[in-house]
């Protein structure tokens, strides 16, 4: 298999699986009794037990074996993981993490840290807390079940022991009996010690369903044939030795499987780029169709155009995923702070469902990290102030996502002590980012603090602070097209709105024209167009502001903001755009109308070109250039102060 | 893994600490089958034997097989708690008198 990297496979699924382990082991400690939750957990590491050995970590394997080894007592036993076993599987998961980044063999101070973890990992093992809770009851038929398992013989090289599960019907039930079928066994020199031989006959008795015992072979469903036979069935055959009733596990674990596959990232960046070249191409047949003016060529063309815009949304949606996967790992940061600051915070979280773009999900992490640490240690008071302020002892942080036109908007809010407008204020002249007793809205006070070097904490702390501020955090997220936006009660918490485009590759744009260019604007942001004729362009100018209908519009010429020489037109088209609370009126000479455009990125030397936030090849060849509203709006701003 | 063993003319010991899983049965599988070659009865002292998987379980099923067909015999005279718990549910071994370590 040339250019499969093993490895490489592996980072992938461990990335995945680390992230499952780490909110199951979160979910117990929530709730000890959530079974789902360990059954989750306990397949999870199992999974990347059986991964790790298959691609050479060997280190990772030992310890997530006598993990499963904990977790496989802890789950047949019907008990539940202490808060101590819980937070050594957390320091195991970590582990993990550390190893799975290495391509050499572990450092010295990682294989001990190994070591130590499966001394601990084992100690655990030896006390898990195996209290029986009681097993399932339920309408089922009573007696002696009669339970034939018969593993695959690649079980084992599948990372499976067959034993553990034999050892869980005692959970389930009574085991009367259990006879070893070893009729497979081959001499000893011929044995090959990775092949499984044997079988299991398994007489149990209790009031049991057949469904109750295929759950407990459910990890190994694929891997084995079980046959089980009711009690009657069971006590008939004895008799008169009736065949047994084949009772396969339902195929339902294996078709949700099959029913997704693994796609390697970057094919899906090709296979977008290509589309866009495609919708690029039949826009281009489009304005040649429009030329030939031939009918039947038309309606060909119209209906290409419809197929291509299909494959278009299809193919953006195979990129579309869930950004809850990515907030997972906040509930562990959350765990880390309250231990580390003795906060108490729950975390909420809602519309994990929305999806977005993956590229988006992967470059909103850090920013929104950035945001639940400022929440959590310069936001929520420590549990003593909050009661002492009427509030419940423990803070809550509510991460929610939606779908709002085109956008997706993330909230990160918290019910702390909110921002002091008083402390920004004075911040701010003491940075010199305003002047003194300078008159400003209540919402450009608070988003002072997205301001370089600007920073309300009064202490550094090891949580934030260190110098990173929000406006990184803000640059990051202009980067992505992107706004944020803050909210604050002081008192009562702050939330913070974030604002980003649901896709980066494609957008839907407008066409202007400017002395012959064409520039596109992002349709979503696009509101309305008016008409200025040379006495208004000449009062707009002066004021940098248009009156519409009564309302300030700020205004912007594209023909002075480009140092375009020339006349102009006599009646300018004014693009007004909107882009959150902001506005802007943008001057160009032509409107072309709706247009697709492919973002293609820009070089490095015009990557900080202001006002540009890309480029795009149009139907005819030609490139426009995209605009940045959001840094046009800035740029309205800064030219409007300067005069 | 550890491996204690001792001849005495065709009878042996093996005493074997450590766990007898997947990782150890390769290295237990020939080990055993160098020892079969030389002794009739064997005795086997697991009880610092740690966990025991099906792996590991076979194995020994097969060489107390081997014995068995030689005329001989292969004897657990000890075992841990682990190893014990899965004899005893696996019914296997059941002719032996074991000690539980």
């Amino acid at each position: 298999m040339a250019g499969f990297d093993l490895r490489e496979t592996f980072r992938i699924e461990c990335g995945e699986l680390l992230v499952a382990i780490e909110s199951g082991l979160l979910r117990l400690e929530e709730d000890p009794a959530d079974h789902e939750a360990l059954h989750g957990l306990f397949r999870a590491v199992h999974t990347l037990k059986g991964a790790a050995g298959l691609s050479g970590f060997g280190a990772i394997e030992r310890v997530a074996h006598v993990a499963e080894n904990l977790l496989e007592q802890v789950r047949s036993g019907g008990g539940t993981l202490s808060a101590a076993q819980v937070t050594t599987l957390l320091a195991a998961r970590d582990h993990w993490e550390q190893l799975a980044a290495l391509d050499d063999e572990p450092p010295p101070e990682l294989a001990a840290e190994g070591e130590a973890l499966l001394s601990d990992l084992g100690a655990a093992n030896a006390v898990a807390d195996t209290t029986p809770t009681g097993a399932g009851g339920g309408a089922g038929a009573a007696g002696r079940w009669r339970i034939g398992f018969r593993p695959n013989p690649d079980v084992l090289q599948h990372g499976l022991d067959p034993l553990p599960f034999v050892r869980h019907l005692g959970a389930i039930g009574d085991i009367v009996d259990v006879q070893l079928r070893d009729e497979a066994l081959p001499a000893l020199a011929d044995m090959e010690p990775e092949t499984c031989y044997l079988g299991f006959e398994v007489t149990l008795e209790g009031e049991l369903t057949r469904e109750a015992i295929e759950s407990v072979f459910e990890f190994v469903a694929d891997d084995c044939e079980l046959t089980i036979e009711p009690p009657a069935e069971a006590a008939q055959r004895k008799t008169a030795g009736a065949p047994a009733a084949s009772g396969r596990k339902p195929a339902t674990a294996l078709s949700a499987a099959a029913a997704s596959m693994r796609v390697d990232a970057r094919k899906l960046d090709l296979m977008v780029n290509h589309v866009g070249e495609l919708v690029t191409t039949t826009a281009n047949i489009g304005q040649h169709s429009n030329r030939l003016d031939d009918e039947g060529l038309r309606q060909a063309v119209t209906v290409l155009t419809r197929l291509v815009e299909e494959v278009r949304d299809q193919t953006m949606s195979l990129r579309m995923i869930p950004i809850g996967e990515s907030w997972e790992r906040f509930r562990r940061v959350v765990r880390d702070v309250c231990l580390e600051t003795g906060k108490e915070v729950s975390l909420r979280i809602q519309g994990a469902d929305t999806e977005v773009d993956k590229s988006v999900v992967e470059r909103i992490g850090d920013p929104l990290m950035h945001i639940v640490r400022n929440a959590l240690d310069h936001g929520i008071e420590p549990p003593d102030d909050r009661e002492g302020l009427g509030k419940p002892r423990a803070g809550t942080l509510t991460l929610n996502a939606y779908h709002d036109s085109g956008n997706i908007v993330i909230e990160v809010s918290d019910d702390g002590r909110g921002l002091s407008r008083e402390r920004i204020r004075a911040r701010a002249e003491d940075k010199g980012l305003i002047a003194p007793g300078q008159a400003l809205a209540d919402h450009e006070l608070l988003n002072l603090v997205f301001q370089p070097g600007f920073s309300t904490a009064a202490k550094v702390t090891k949580l934030s602070g260190r110098g990173v501020g929000m406006d990184v955090v803000k640059r990051a997220i202009e980067a992505l097209r992107g706004t944020v936006e803050l909210e604050s009660v002081e008192g009562q918490g702050s939330t913070v709105r974030i604002r980003l485009p649901l896709t980066l590759a494609i957008i839907d744009g407008f066409l202007v024209g400017l002395a012959g260019e064409r520039y596109v604007v992002p349709l979503d942001l696009v509101q309305e167009c008016i008409e200025l004729d040379r006495n208004g362009q000449r009062t707009a100018a002066k004021r940098n502001y248009i009156d519409l209908r009564g309302e300030y519009l700020p205004y912007l010429s594209m023909r002075r903001l480009f140092g375009t020489p020339g006349e102009g037109v006599d009646y300018e088209n004014i693009v007004i755009v909107g882009h959150g609370e902001q506005k802007l009126g943008l001057g160009v000479d032509e409107l072309f109308g709706e247009v697709q455009a492919v973002v293609k990125r820009l070089g490095h030397t015009f990557q900080d070109a202001p006002g540009i936030s890309g480029a795009t090849i149009l139907g005819d060849g030609t490139v426009a250039l995209i605009l940045d509203i959001p840094a046009l709006i800035q740029e309205q701003e800064r030219l409007a102060e300067e005069e | 893994m550890n491996y204690d063993q001792a001849l005495d003319g065709d009878h042996g010991t093996l005493a074997i600490a450590g766990d007898l899983d997947i990782y150890a049965a390769a290295e237990l599988k020939e080990r055993l089958v160098a020892l079969c070659a030389e002794v009739r009865t064997l005795q086997l002292d697991l009880s610092a034997t740690g966990l025991i998987d099906t792996a590991g379980l076979q194995v020994l099923l097969a060489a107390k097989r081997h014995l068995a067909a030689e005329g001989g015999a292969l004897t657990i005279t000890a075992a841990s708690e682990t190893c014990a718990s899965v004899f005893t549910l696996l019914n296997a071994f059941a002719d032996n008198d074991r000690e539980v370590a």
